[in-house]
């Protein structure tokens, strides 16, 4: 159901009574002048069976998606946290920090950001003002982005070689867990000002990160947050993922973040060179 | 409430059904939630309520089966009963259980007519 996207149909031939699903992606298109059209006379009654993941067609959006990212050599980042964390923060000071790189001449690689937002262009009016590329999505009612929505955000950004494709996932520790967008790496923010057991409250989401950020640590003097104890929890609930400490204001932990991105573009958008063959 | 996208999810799975399965309504529907897939059941049944008005599966049934948590153990070697997903095993205490079973979120048949 394109309720998301308002994608258009290719097909005229007959319409669904609540959604056209007809798509021009690779892959998942059906069509459906092959089908028997309903007759109208389907009164008797009789069962499926069908063993189907109520999630597998995002799952199959996703890799479509982690496809086009492989074959244009893009790094696809899946930034999330609740709300006010600092995502749209770090965000711009990333692009402040690259922007000082390339102008001293390391890691010119271009960026391009994906917001997700329930109703306001807010964030993405504030990406485009530093000149980077920005797509808005607008999700209403939904709570999380999906693969289906990035599918169609990326092919409207130009997808050079090398991109850093940073997305801003709604603020939500829930949901977006389960909804795979084809990214490479998920980014997990936790700020100071929240409370240390938030991993536990939110394992699902928690475990699935790669990479979490302790934001907001030039709080940390001001708080009576215990830090260890979080550091803790993030690693009872995720003892692979990578943990850093950061703040946008006084810009601490900033330079070990943008190396972070660094190397893990080299490894997806340069393999070769990256594994020095 | 994320079972409200969840529950568009389903909607959509089903559609997509009525369309290459030819049927119109959908009587019913029979689920497996796990225990351990982070879904409420109480909360995805309002959010199927609210989805589906005005479509095929409008007033369907839900029948839904709760498969129970389950993970491996690597010290005690065994599969051991599990409430929550990434805690430790109750068995020894010791090491983190890596779940097996109780994530399911899937339709497994449908009435339709
Ligand atoms: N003290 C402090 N405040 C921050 C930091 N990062 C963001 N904020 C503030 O936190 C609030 C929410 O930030 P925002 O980036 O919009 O959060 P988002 O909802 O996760 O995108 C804003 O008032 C920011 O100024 C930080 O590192 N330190
Ligand atoms: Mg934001
Ligand atoms: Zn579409
Ligand atoms: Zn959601
Ligand atoms: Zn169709
Ligand atoms: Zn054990």
């Amino acid at each position: 159901m394109c309720i998301d996207c308002g994608c258009a149909s290719s097909d005229n031939g007959h319409v669904h009574p609540a959604h056209d699903h007809s798509h021009e992606h690779d892959g998942h298109g059906h069509d459906h002048g092959d089908h028997p059209a309903p007759s109208g006379h389907h009164s008797s009654t009789r069962r499926i069976s069908l063993e189907q993941d109520v999630l597998a067609r995002n799952s199959q959006l996703a890799n479509e998606n982690r496809n086009l990212y492989r074959e244009k050599r893009i790094l696809a980042l899946n930034i999330l946290s609740s709300p006010g964390t600092g995502k749209t923060t770090l965000i711009e000071q990333t692009i402040l920090a690259f922007g000082r790189r390339s102008r001293s001449g390391k890691d010119p690689f271009p960026l391009a950001v994906i917001e997700g937002d329930q109703a306001t262009s807010r964030d993405a009016d504030r990406i485009r003002q530093l000149g980077v590329p920005a797509i808005q999505i607008n999700t209403g009612k939904g709570c999380h982005l999906d693969a289906h929505q990035i599918g169609h955000a990326s092919r409207e950004l130009p997808l050079s070689k090398g991109l850093v494709l940073i997305i801003e996932n709604i603020g939500n520790l829930v949901c977006p867990a389960l909804f795979d967008l084809g990214e490479s790496a998920r980014i997990v923010l936790f700020s100071v000002t929240e409370g240390e057991d938030k991993p536990i409250k939110y394992p699902q989401m928690f475990q699935s990160a790669n990479l979490v950020l302790l934001t907001k640590t030039d709080l940390l003097p001001y708080l009576d947050f215990d830090r260890e104890m979080a550091l803790n929890n993030i690693r009872a609930i995720n003892p692979g993922a990578t943990i850093l400490e950061i703040s946008s204001k006084s810009k601490e932990g900033m330079e070990e973040w943008i190396e972070w991105i660094c190397s893990l573009q080299k490894r997806v958008c340069d393999p070769v060179q990256a594994s020095g063959a | 409430m994320h079972e409200l996208s969840l529950a568009i999810s389903l909607l959509d799975l089903l559609e997509e059904r009525a369309c290459l399965d030819a049927f119109e309504r959908v009587q019913k529907i029979i689920l497996e939630v796990g225990e351990l897939s982070g879904v409420s059941i109480p909360a995805l049944r309002q959010g199927f309520e609210v989805a589906t008005k005005g479509t095929i599966a409008e007033g369907a049934e839900m029948d839904i089966l709760e498969p129970p948590g389950t993970g491996w153990c690597f010290t005690c070697e065994q599969t051991v009963a599990i409430k929550d997903p990434f805690r430790t095993c109750p068995g020894c205490g010791k090491s983190a259980v890596t779940p097996t079973g109780g994530l399911e979120f899937r339709v497994v048949e449908l009435v339709v007519s």
